[in-house]
């Protein structure tokens, strides 16, 4: 592994990035597989109807849908390892930052001076595993950070709103 | 204390009646010929326009509009009781508009626009005046929001920043649309030529309303709109005021202008020419993107956008082109892109061919060859895209402001306020990675909820030091918030 995710005894990257919990890999391979479950229902379909849906290009349009599913069931089995090894985040006096990705690698950034709202989410998945999202709002798009554990979480929300509320204070 | 004027009830049954009439209408399918449909349209219509009429008339009484020394009091006294302030502190802009039934009433329609991104669709509240009432009270508003001392007739003497002549507007709609319209336009043509030849009179009708929705309303509506343009500038109050038959009249405060943007499509770029347009928060609807300067020739916008809206204007800016290496994602892309679409036409030409094995040589030989001429002209297209945004695209940072020039076909040169970022998002794919490049997507507050400009590739650290300034002048105080209230 790049030496960019090795974590010290505080748990944080040598950029001071923190990374994801090993449980966070768990829910990511749950979703995929409930994905998975649903792409091959509508292979299944396709299979089944094949004759109605590509009437006379059967044989092309099963191919097509073959490389297709593979292409995707590959995608689902690595996407979580690979998701999981290269999300970091950090949050500091002034800014938010979010790196992640899979094909295409993300950098967000937002000051914290721009942040409207902050909500914390826990779909049945995450709920499952103890984890939560934090959704941090601001008047131009919003930044995520995923599968965080519920404490964590919850601690992450408060003290953005509690730098808000002190920033608005400050301005009174 | 003041009401809309009564021709709001009129407007109101109109609407309706329209509305009502088109759903029945269209709902008749095959027994629209037999016209004995028109008594009970008719009576369905004089029924809702009857309803339409008394509850309009009760909610036109029922509210009232009071303009205090600090707020608007908006207070709704019908069974859904209302009562809505809306400061002035909060107002971004208060605009005039004016459609066929307000020349005909001799009134305007007030629009109070506030300082949001989630209702900016539309404004805030409208109120129907009589003229001259309504631009009385616009100038006293005007007073409290911008500071502004100057009246509407004294608006009215201030001369346009620059001469716009009606033969510009009409330049404008022809040569300004973006030019994926234009290319839909050539579509929808060669569509109807290929009707014509199969004698398909359902064919060349679709292939004439694409033709009419794609290309002909977009010309029409702007030349309509834009007619008789004139733009000033009033301490840091920008107005624009133009129209044929609707007469509009937008003002904002430079303040509330996140990015200004030299925008050159495809076809106005062949004739050195471009528009100005800036992104304004507090505008809503039609007006949330204005113009400030129609199509004119480039030097001549640039010489407007120092003059009119000089914050923008960093002199000190040493632009940087996107560098060479940018070539290989930008190509291998283009390359997936096209495996993906010559299969497709590949396969439609195959279908088709199969369609067609009951026609003529001649029907069969033009399908066939308008399917290869689909494939060339894609990997023609998709070359264009490539070199033009190599050649183009630039990237520079400047004391207040950054540019981005992105696009290919049609260019934009964006210059944007750092203090107006709310988040940047860099990014780099597989292949752009390989070479240390990314792109940036930067997120303002926009009239239309939030806005994304996206640049070129550039290298990976001078992008990510946009977000950087962004966070770094709020940290040193640079970022003064009260500028932009």
């Amino acid at each position: 592994m790049n030496k960019d995710f090795d974590v010290d005894e505080e748990g944080l990257t040598i950029d001071g990035y923190h990374v994801l919990e090993p449980v966070s890999k768990k829910a990511m391979y749950l979703r995929n597989g409930i994905g998975f479950v649903i792409l091959a229902l509508v292979v299944a379909i396709i299979v089944v109807y094949r004759q109605d849906i590509f009437v006379e290009q059967v044989d092309l349009g099963m191919s097509a849908t073959m490389v297709v599913f593979v292409l995707l069931t590959v995608y689902l089995i690595v996407a979580p390892s690979v998701y999981y090894r290269r999300y970091r985040y950090r949050m500091d006096d002034d800014k938010v930052e979010v790196r992640k990705g899979i094909i295409t690698i993300t950098h967000d950034m937002v000051p914290i001076e721009r942040v409207h709202q902050v909500n914390v989410s826990r779909g049945p998945i995450n709920r499952r595993y103890g984890l939560a999202n934090v959704l941090v709002t601001t008047a131009g798009g919003t930044v995520s950070l995923n599968y965080l554990e519920e404490d964590l979480a919850e601690s992450i929300a408060t003290k953005l709103n509690e730098k808000i509320i002190e920033m608005l204070k400050k301005r009174d | 204390m003041f009401r809309n004027h009564p021709s709001v009830i009129l407007r109101n049954v109109i609407s309706a009646c329209v509305f009502i009439g088109l759903i029945i209408v269209l709902n008749m399918g095959s027994s629209v010929e037999d016209g004995g449909w028109v008594p009970y349209v008719a009576l369905v219509l004089v029924v809702v326009a009857a309803a339409v009429a008394v509850i309009s008339y009760y909610i036109w009484r029922k509210t009232t509009y009071t303009f205090t020394s600090e707020e608007i009091v908006i207070q709704v006294d019908t069974a859904f009781k209302k009562l809505n302030h809306i400061q002035y502190s909060k107002l971004a802009s208060v605009n005039v508009r004016r459609g066929i039934l307000n020349h005909l009433f001799g009134t305007s329609i007030l629009m109070f626009n506030v300082n949001s991104s989630v209702n900016a669709q539309y404004a805030e509240r409208t109120l129907i005046l009589k003229k001259e009432i309504a631009g009385r009270l616009r100038d006293e508003l005007n007073s409290m929001i911008f500071q502004k001392e100057i009246t509407l007739q004294e608006d009215l003497q201030v001369p346009t920043a620059i001469h716009i002549s009606n033969t510009d507007i009409i330049l404008h709609g022809f040569l300004a649309q973006p030019t994926i319209s234009s290319i839909f336009g050539v579509l929808a043509t060669i569509y109807a030529i290929v009707m014509i030849f199969f004698g398909s009179s359902g064919g060349l009708i679709s292939a004439l309303f694409l033709f009419f929705i794609g290309e002909v309303i977009p010309i029409v509506t702007s030349i309509l709109k834009y007619y008789n343009y004139r733009i000033y500038r009033v301490d840091d109050t920008i107005t624009i005021e133009c129209g044929m038959i609707n007469n509009y009249r937008s003002s904002f405060k430079v303040n509330k202008v996140n990015s200004v943007r030299i925008r050159e499509p495809l076809l106005a770029r062949a004739f050195h020419m471009a528009t100005l347009e800036a992104e304004v928060v507090g505008l809503a609807g039609e007006e949330a993107i204005p113009i400030l300067c129609p199509l004119k020739r480039r030097s001549e916008v640039e010489a407007l956008f120092r003059d009119i809206i000089p914050e923008f204007c960093d002199d000190s800016m040493e632009p940087v082109h996107q560098p060479r290496v940018a070539l290989v994602p930008m190509v291998i892309g283009q390359v997936i892109l096209a495996v993906v679409v010559i299969p497709i036409l590949y396969i439609l030409y195959k279908v088709l061919f199969v369609e067609l094995r009951g026609y003529d040589g001649f029907i069969a030989d033009l399908v066939s060859f308008g399917i290869i001429a689909a494939m060339v002209v894609s990997v023609v297209l998709m070359v264009g895209y490539v070199g033009l945004a190599q050649s183009h695209r630039m990237f520079a940072r400047g004391e207040e402001v950054f540019l981005f020039v992105h696009g290919s076909f049609d260019l934009n040169t964006e210059y944007i306020m750092y203090d107006k970022v709310q988040c940047t998002c860099v990014m780099s794919g597989l292949i752009a990675r390989r070479f240390g490049l990314s792109r940036c997507t930067v997120n303002l507050m926009s009239s239309t909820g939030f806005k994304q400009i996206v640049s070129g590739y550039f290298h990976s650290p001078d992008l990510e030091s946009v977000g950087e300034e962004v966070v770094a002048r709020i940290g040193d105080g640079r970022y003064d918030y009260r500028r932009f209230y």
